[in-house]
């Protein structure tokens, strides 16, 4: 199963016509699309508005693929799971978001390996199959870096800036 | 050695992104007596064994949402008189990180990984008010805050 979603806040229906027109030639693929409240409804995939985060998570995890809004929410809950990962960014300019941070998010986490980043709706069928091959992700934990646990718990425990600050120093 | 004794933890963020990413931080606090204030009553599955404050989600240009989060928050600090808070975001973390340094509290600010050019606006607003104020990025890293210790990844 593939499972797109563009997170609970607002519809991405850029992708999601990008995906349901992919789909249209996969008939032997079975699509599942979170298209946001009162998002474009696709015809060649199954689709819901939106997924309690419970059932949201059950798809997620019976997905071979996940096609997402470069949206942290999502690309976290799929990297818990360990899911291969395409995401396509809202823009902007095209008022699919407040501006290009989701941009610069998939930028950086293509460059980390962490997933697979379709600058556009034109792009993006040529990274998936039959075209594009997608490789299996590095896994990650499913909590944060040691090194950003270990400060805030000793920051708890001793709230001391001047501790800190040599820990910072040592990093560098 | 006798066990130190647990401090009462408010974490408190958003939805979304926001809150998994508090999630992910979970391991840095679990062991103190932690209390969690969210937008979703759906989050309290993730947190089930912990006690859990349901706050209304606000952006910035809605103001009297805004007024409701902070008398709701400060109604949460009277209940539960936290020692330190941690928030990863947004609105609602900077209500949470000013009412903790009224309150007395450790206050913690984990600016959220989404932002990657520069600092987000509460994180921009609200930073400089939390003991701790830190960046996932290390080129957003400053030598008076936010500082950079790793990311949720």
């Amino acid at each position: 199963m593939i499972f797109v979603t563009v997170g609970g806040q607002m519809p991405f229906d850029r992708l999601i016509k990008a995906m349901d027109q992919w789909a249209a030639n996969q008939p032997q693929l079975r699509c599942l699309a979170q298209v946001g409240r009162g998002g474009w409804r696709p015809k060649h995939m199954d689709w819901v508005e939106i997924l309690p985060p419970q059932k949201f998570r059950e798809h997620l995890n019976g997905a071979e693929l996940v096609v997402a809004h470069a949206g942290m929410g999502s690309i976290l809950s799929a990297l818990d799971m360990g899911k291969k990962l395409l995401v396509m960014p809202r823009r902007g300019h095209l008022q699919e978001t407040r501006n290009d941070h989701q941009m610069a998010t998939a930028n950086r986490l293509a460059a980390m390996g962490l997933v697979i980043h379709a600058r556009d709706e034109k792009e993006l069928p040529q990274l998936l199959p039959p075209h594009g091959k997608i490789d299996p992700r590095r896994s990650t934990s499913c909590y944060a870096s040691p090194q950003l646990l270990d400060a805030i718990r000793s920051f708890i425990s001793e709230p001391d800036p001047d501790t800190l600050t040599t820990a910072i120093t040592s990093y560098e | 050695m006798a066990e130190p004794k647990k401090k009462r933890v408010l974490a408190v963020s958003s939805g979304g992104g926001h809150w998994v990413q508090l999630l992910r931080l979970r391991p840095a606090y679990q062991d103190q007596d932690i209390a969690f204030a969210t937008v979703n009553s759906d989050y309290q599955q993730d947190v089930t064994q912990h006690r859990f404050f349901l706050i209304n989600d606000a952006t910035r240009w809605d103001k009297m949402a805004l007024l409701i989060l902070a008398f709701r928050l400060l109604f949460i600090f009277i209940r539960f008189r936290p020692q330190v808070v941690i928030s990863t975001g947004a609105a609602c973390g900077y209500f949470a990180i000013r009412l903790g340094k009224l309150f007395g509290a450790t206050t913690i600010w984990v600016d959220s990984i989404a932002n990657v050019e520069e600092m987000s606006l509460t994180g921009q607003l609200v930073g400089r008010h939390a003991d701790l104020w830190l960046t996932q990025w290390p080129e957003l890293a400053q030598p008076q805050g936010p500082y950079f210790h790793g990311g949720v990844l």
